[in-house]
């Protein structure tokens, strides 16, 4: 056992899946998938007790104050259950929880009023509170070597464009360049794959405006599939459940124009990783289509380059 | 509106500094993914600030375009976080009756409704709720998918609530 693994084996970590990657939500294989992966890595997560909306900005703009109660609440939870270290999926929820954190830490009366309703929030252990994403997490304490060791069937040669969109690494850039990121590359080529560059890979996929101008935002993912396209990437794996939605939207509705395989396989990445963990698939949450579609394309990769 | 520079003298954070700090070199308005489909610049809406004219920037098109993506932001040289300035106007749009109609807004608030009456949020539910208040034509345009990822266990309708909403309200 390498010292990373002594590290990490056993390493417990609480869990805010948000809405979107909760098991009723439109990103649950983002969820099941991301919980998957960690417990081949023997990381242990706990949903958090009872968890509500993380204050988003749709909340944040008409009640602020509310928003940093919302997402206190999460962090309070968190504290009780002794397990300090928040691991996140949702770019959004990752954003809120942060600044709630940042907010309580530099904002004293607010953290006064807040700790009167979670108490919990008023003591010391608030220092103690991390908020990770799961990219951070993966690339930075999981580190190569191990993810590495846990692969089974690397993804030889397979082109993997990844989409970050704009809120894993904006505006505060926590662990990597808010604008050109290149976590995911790494990730990827860990398990076997062969990162495709994307100028627009942080492009901001429209959010929730599909819902209130699908015109404007269909024409934003067009261009941004259309830089996908032009890569020649074999599959493109995302970090968000908006961002996910909304290229899957774009997929249907825009494929004929863009030139793009309406069976295109877009996942999430933590479901490409499991894939070269042979975790079962229905674990994973994947569609044969997509599976067999990778699959395929990486034994004709394997076959040719001989592995 | 009586006070053009109300939101100045309310707002002690992003929109003076904004107003402050801003150099019009427009690095915020190249940078917006939504740019084309503005009425005023980003980089416009912080000069109609700084000049005073609060009210034709809490009309415009632009502040409710903001998808917050933050590009700006980390772009800025004069590091103002223009997102945040966007935001700010929204918050204020709302709260002094501009912007009433526009569909974010009803978008917003749909969705605070659902998170104080359960702590939580259904996306599918949500856009249910949202698309009745405002376009039902286009839920009928859904039906036929929703029914097909509904069978294939794609799509759930169920909304877990918070068990204890008393802790929430605040």
């Amino acid at each position: 056992m390498d010292t990373a693994e002594r590290r990490l084996n056993g390493k417990h970590l609480s869990f805010y899946p948000g809405c979107s990657c909760s098991k009723n939500g439109t990103a649950r294989r983002y969820g099941s998938s991301s919980i998957a992966v960690l417990k081949a890595l023997g990381i242990e997560v706990s949903e958090i007790n009872d968890w509500n909306c993380c204050g988003s900005n749709l909340y944040r703009i008409i009640d602020e104050r509310g928003s940093y109660f919302l997402g206190a609440r999460n962090l309070s939870k968190a504290l009780e259950m002794g397990l300090p270290e928040i691991l996140i999926l949702c770019p959004a929820c990752f954003l809120s929880l942060n600044r709630t954190l940042t907010e309580i830490s530099r904002n004293t009366n607010l953290k006064n009023e807040i700790a009167k309703k979670y108490r919990v929030l008023g003591g010391p252990a608030v220092s103690r509170l991390r908020i990770r994403h799961i990219i951070d997490f993966l690339v930075n304490d999981v580190g190569e070597e191990d993810v590495k060791n846990r692969v089974v069937k690397r993804l030889e040669g397979l082109k993997v464009a990844a989409y970050y969109g704009c809120q894993i690494t904006r505006p505060y850039g926590y662990f990597d360049d808010p604008e050109f990121p290149t976590s995911l590359e790494r990730l990827i080529s860990w398990i076997g794959g062969q990162p495709i560059e994307s100028n627009l890979k942080t492009k901001c996929c429209g959010g929730m405006l599909m819902l209130t101008n699908e015109e404007e935002v269909l024409n934003v993912i067009e261009s941004i599939l259309r830089s996908y396209v032009k890569s020649g990437a074999e599959c493109i794996v995302t970090a968000c459940p908006l961002c996910h939605l909304n290229l899957e939207i774009g997929r249907a509705r825009l494929s004929g124009r863009v030139g793009l395989d309406e069976n295109f396989p877009i996942i999430y990445f933590t479901q490409l990783i499991g894939l070269s963990f042979n975790i079962p698939v229905e674990e994973l949450g994947l569609g044969k289509d997509d599976v067999g579609r990778i699959t395929e394309k990486v034994r004709l990769t394997a076959t040719v380059k001989g592995v | 509106m009586a006070n053009q520079n109300i939101l100045l003298i309310e707002d002690d954070g992003i929109a003076r500094i904004a107003a402050e700090k801003c150099i019009q070199c427009g690095t915020c308005s190249a940078s917006c993914p939504l740019n084309r489909y503005m009425d005023y610049t980003p980089r416009q809406i912080v000069a109609l600030v700084r000049e005073g004219l609060v009210e034709e920037a809490l009309k415009t098109k632009t502040i409710w375009l903001c998808s917050t993506c933050y590009l700006c932001a980390v772009r800025c040289p004069a590091k103002i976080n223009i997102g945040e300035f966007m935001t700010a106007l929204k918050r204020f749009a709302l709260k002094n009756g501009y912007s009433n109609s526009l569909l974010y807004p009803k978008l917003m608030k749909t969705y605070v409704e659902y998170v104080n009456k359960y702590g939580r949020v259904s996306e599918p539910r949500l856009m249910v709720s949202f698309s009745l208040k405002t376009n039902p034509l286009k839920l009928l345009k859904m039906l036929p998918i929703s029914i097909r990822l509904l069978k294939n266990g794609e799509l759930s309708i169920s909304l877990e609530k918070v068990q204890n909403l008393e802790e929430i309200k605040f």
